[in-house]
Order: structure tokens, then C-alpha cells, then sequence
């Protein structure tokens, strides 16, 4: 049954796929073209300059992560929110259970991007002499890709697993909180409750810590 | 004026004040320096008096020669900061001795919670703003602020000349590991070099006077002259030297571009320059600085060497081993991190499965 599921998903979602798999080919390319590491000459002054290219570049991986994510999550539902479920109902097995075989075959088509980024970093990083004192950090940005999309992927998920009303309630407390920060805010009362609530979100022990920080392909 | 404008006026007072007239500048340029610096004695001067005139209305602290003066709120808790203070300085500086004879004022006023911090010199005093609800140890650190300020500025001429950071309280470990990435990616006259265990290479990469005539220093110097100053190429006092620089690739005429543009030769920061004075108070111990400041007429080398106890050499040696050894931690995930990825990844899928929809 997996195995029929993932082919569907696959068929749902194959051209997006496919095209983030390419996107996630070039971003390494792009990161170290965009920092002149491929015109030859690396002892120049730009050195940190050219660190920072390779920094703001690194910062499409998590956006190729995040929609990667997203993009998985619905297509894993689509289907079945287009049929309201019927077909789901119709299975001799617990709701639990299809739901893990959804989320499953969402999973595995990760891999085909991961190994698209791991791809466009070995392409990237063979393609220079890494300047004396600087590393390259392909296998790890890799890494952190998959775990990212994961993340991202499992979020939106539960979140596309759930009825239009709990989407709406998530959506609802999101906006809701920022108009509590804005109207304090202008009530000039300092809570900060946005920073608090990224603060939970992006930092430890936060579900999305792997996506905050940098991404650097070519550090020190 | 405004206490903001204030403040602009004496900032640029002082950076003039202390900036003697460049080549290049212009006879307008020159007056409207020396109508701010006049503005700028003025305002001192107006300053000062006024220090003179609430000091007896004042809560006043003394810790040594140097004085802190507030208003009666928060008195408690200043008073805690100062000690605090008084400790820093023995821990760090052996004392108060290292501030000489004179008699600095830190005068500290209390102000609406939503103030920005701020601070303003002038003369022999600093204003410190601060909020009401500003804690013990966060009084503590402006006031260390302020006395590393009052430091700097009595640091000598060859400190100004040669352009370290003074900072005397700050984490270490962060500054050092900044130096190092630096020095490894600076690319300044002397810096590879230096990373290859040339003593006399650090030194000229951290702008002090060297006998490394031998680097390969023009490389870099013409590469500095083509990436930052090339938009000074069509001046007529430069365009000769620029075209032999950069196109004849003539190192003698590189070295006259820098001269005639009014610019030093490229070395690594001030923040990596006072990870030297660090090093030195590590070597010299807690009276490094005392012996530092004790003749502020000399040249830097040796005031250097007097507050390490140690020939600039060994200073050298134990700054490099030290930048090297805070290499910053490579950007690579903890196995924390990975493991609490996986912990949400199943939280959230046990979320899917618990859905209101199967409910």
C-alpha cells in the first residue's frame, strides 16, 4: 500500500519536484559564483566580502527548505481533500495508520531534492580551490537541508492534516498576535511579543532552530 | 541645542579636534573644521561649568581620583554599581592608579524607561543617560564603559596613532574569534604571513612598526589600491602614481598613491588590535596596564613591551597562539539540534494522526 501511495504522490507532485530539485542544483552554483570564489583569484580584499555573498546566497536554501515543505504537505493531501476523503474512508486500515503512510511517501520524495542540493554542492565546491584558511561545508548544508525540509514538511502536514476550521484558527491566532503586538506597540508598552514568540519558534529548543542562522557553504 | 545635537556636536568636536588638518582638504573645508572646533571648545567649556555648578547638589561616588556623580534616585543601586566597579577595575586593571591623578567625573542621570542609553564627553567628564529601572549590573557596565572611554582618551598619542579598541571589560572569547577569521581572511599586508608563524609579519599586520620589509606586502597593497580607492584614480594628484600602481604594476608607486591619497597602509582592525592589549594584560598581569599608561609620551612598541613584561616578540607569539586557538565553531549542526529536529518531526506527525478530521 505504501508503495501505491508514494506513485501517487509522486505523480501529484513530480513537476514540483522536479523543478525544486533543479532550483536546489543551482543554489550552491549560484552561492559560489555570486561570490567571485570561481573568478580565480581568492586572495583579494573582498575575502569577507565575498564570505558575505556566499551568507546572503546561503539564505535560499531555507526558503527552497520551507517551500519544498509546504509544497509536499499539500500535495500529500490534495487528493484527498479533492474527494472529501472518501477514498480514505474506504481503506480497511486505522485512520492513524493511513495518515504515517501519507506522511511516509511525503518523506521520501525529500530525498530526491536533498540529494539535488548534495549534487549542486559537490559540482560547486569541486569547480574551486577553496581558499587557503576557508572550508567547505557541502555535506553538512546538506544535511541541514534535509532536516529543515523535514521539519518543514511535518509542520505543514499536521497543519493540511486538520479541517479548514483548525487551519483557520492557526492562521487566526498568527494575525491575532500580531495585532496584540501592533496595538501595544502604539500604547508604547514594550512586550515584545513577537520576539518571543520567534524566539520560541527559531531557537532552541523551537521546532525551526535548523532553518535560523546561517548557511554558509564556504566558512572559516 | 537639543541634548542630541549636543552630542553630534561634541562627537565631531572631538573626532576634529583630534584630526589635524588632511592633505587635500580644501580652505572651506579647513574654516568649517575650525568653526566646529570652536563650537565644540565652547560647548566643553559650558559643559564643565555646569558640572561645576550641580556637583555639590549631587550624590557623589569617589573610587580613587575618579569621581561619579548622580542624582539622589537610585542611589542603592549605584552605589552597588560602583563597587562593582572598584572591583572590575582591581580585577582587571590592579586598581585605580591606572586612571592618574586627575580627577574624572562620570556623571550618571536616571531618566524615562524608554530613554536610549547614551553618553556624551566632555572634557574630563562623561554623561551617562540611563533608565530608572536600569539593574545593579547594568549600571556597572556603562560605568566600566565610561572609564574605558576616560582611558582611552588619556591613552597617549601613539595609542591614537596606532588605532587599538580599549576594551578592557568585554568577552574575550568573541573578539578573538573574530580576529581570527580576520587574519584569515583580511589579506592585509603581512596577515598569511603572520598565519604561517612570522612574528615580525604580525606585527605589521596589526600596524605596528616592523622590520618585515620582505613580505610579499605589495601584492596586496596594489590590490587594496585597485578594490577600495580606484574611484580616487582620476584626481590629478593621484592619476599617475594609480596608472603605475595599478597598470605597471609598480610597487614604489603604490606606496606614493597611499602617501599623496592621505591613507595608511591597510592592517586589521582596531578590534583585532586590542585583542593585543588582551594578550598583554594576560602577560603582564593585572598591573600590565598601570605600567601601560605610566608614559603615555612614549612610543607604542615599547609601552607595549612595559606592559607585558615581555619583548614585543613573545607578545607576539602569545597573541597569534591565542587568535588561533579561538577558531569559531564551524557552521555545522549539534547533535542536539538533529536529534530535537526529529523529536518535532514525530510530535508533528503525531499531531496529523490525532487531526480533528479522524475525530
Amino acid at each position: 500500500m505504501f508503495g501505491a501511495i508514494c506513485r501517487v504522490q509522486w505523480k501529484g507532485s513530480a513537476a514540483a519536484v522536479a523543478l525544486l530539485a533543479a532550483a536546489a542544483f543551482i543554489v550552491p552554483l549560484l552561492a559560489v559564483q555570486q561570490a567571485g570564489f570561481t573568478a580565480g583569484d581568492f586572495r583579494t580584499w573582498d575575502l569577507v566580502v565575498m564570505l558575505s555573498a556566499v551568507e546572503s546566497a546561503g539564505a535560499l536554501f531555507p526558503i527552497l527548505a520551507i517551500i519544498l515543505g509546504l509544497t509536499l504537505s499539500v500535495g500529500a493531501w490534495s487528493a484527498d481533500h479533492q474527494a472529501d476523503h472518501v477514498y480514505a474512508l474506504t481503506l480497511p486500515i486505522p485512520r492513524w495508520h493511513y495518515v504515517l503512510l501519507r506522511f511516509g511517501a511525503g518523506l521520501v520524495l525529500i530525498l530526491p531534492v536533498m540529494l539535488a542540493v548534495g549534487l549542486g554542492c559537490a559540482v560547486a565546491v569541486g569547480s574551486i580551490d577553496v581558499p587557503e584558511g576557508l572550508r567547505a561545508y557541502g555535506s553538512s548544508i546538506t544535511l541541514r537541508f534535509g532536516l529543515a525540509a523535514l521539519v518543514s514538511y511535518a509542520a505543514t502536514f499536521a497543519l493540511a492534516a486538520g479541517t479548514k476550521r483548525t487551519a483557520a484558527t492557526v492562521f487566526g491566532i498568527v494575525l491575532a498576535l500580531i495585532a496584540i503586538a501592533m496595538l501595544l506597540d502604539s500604547l508604547g508598552v514594550s512586550a515584545n511579543l513577537l520576539d518571543v514568540v520567534a524566539n520560541a519558534m527559531f531557537r532552541r529548543p523551537g521546532p525551526f532552530e535548523v532553518l535560523a542562522g546561517p548557511w554558509m557553504l564556504i566558512g572559516v | 541645542m537639543s541634548s542630541a545635537s549636543a552630542r553630534w556636536c561634541v562627537a565631531a568636536g572631538l573626532l576634529l579636534a583630534a584630526a589635524p588638518a588632511l592633505p587635500g582638504q580644501t580652505p572651506e573645508e579647513q574654516a568649517h573644521i575650525a568653526r566646529l572646533t570652536r563650537r565644540y571648545e565652547e560647548r566643553s567649556a559650558h559643559l564643565e561649568q555646569a558640572i561645576e555648578r550641580a556637583a555639590p547638589l549631587v550624590d557623589s561616588i569617589r573610587i580613587g581620583p575618579l569621581w561619579i556623580l548622580s542624582d539622589s534616585v537610585a542611589s542603592a543601586r549605584l552605589r552597588d554599581a560602583a563597587a562593582t566597579l572598584d572591583r572590575m577595575l582591581r580585577d582587571e586593571l590592579g586598581g585605580v592608579t591606572v586612571i592618574g591623578s586627575a580627577a574624572p567625573k562620570i556623571i550618571v542621570r536616571f531618566a524615562a524607561p524608554s530613554i536610549s542609553w547614551g553618553r556624551l564627553i566632555a572634557g574630563d567628564a562623561q554623561f551617562v543617560a540611563l533608565p530608572f529601572g536600569a539593574s545593579t549590573a547594568q549600571l556597572a557596565r556603562q560605568l566600566a564603559h565610561a572609564v574605558q572611554t576616560i582611558l582611552g582618551l588619556r591613552a597617549g598619542a601613539s595609542f591614537a596613532a596606532w588605532g587599538a579598541d580599549l576594551r578592557l571589560f568585554a568577552d574575550q572569547q568573541p573578539l578573538f574569534e573574530a580576529t581570527n577569521v580576520e587574519l584569515r581572511t583580511a589579506s592585509v599586508p603581512g596577515a598569511t604571513e603572520c598565519l604561517e608563524g612570522r612574528l615580525d609579519a604580525c606585527a605589521r599586520a596589526l600596524n605596528l612598526p616592523s622590520s618585515a620589509g620582505d613580505l610579499d606586502a605589495a601584492a596586496d597593497i596594489r590590490r587594496f589600491v585597485t578594490l577600495r580607492l580606484s574611484h580616487r584614480s582620476a584626481e590629478p594628484a593621484l592619476a599617475e602614481s594609480y596608472a603605475a600602481c595599478v597598470h605597471q604594476e609598480d610597487d614604489d608607486a603604490c606606496l606614493r598613491f597611499l602617501e599623496r591619497a592621505g591613507v595608511a597602509e591597510p592592517a586589521l582592525s582596531a578590534r583585532a588590535r586590542g585583542t593585543l592589549l588582551i594578550t598583554m594584560r594576560v602577560l603582564g598581569g593585572t598591573d600590565a596596564f598601570a605600567r601601560f599608561f605610566a608614559d603615555t609620551g612614549a612610543a607604542i612598541v615599547p609601552r607595549l613591551e612595559a606592559g607585558a613584561g615581555a619583548p614585543l616578540d613573545s607578545l607576539l607569539g602569545t597573541w597569534r597562539t591565542a587568535v588561533l586557538a579561538q577558531h569559531p565553531p564551524p557552521p555545522t549542526l549539534t547533535a542536539t539540534t538533529q536529534w530535537l529536529v526529529f523529536a518535532w518531526v514525530v510530535a508533528f506527525a503525531a499531531m496529523a494522526t490525532r487531526s480533528t478530521r479522524w475525530r
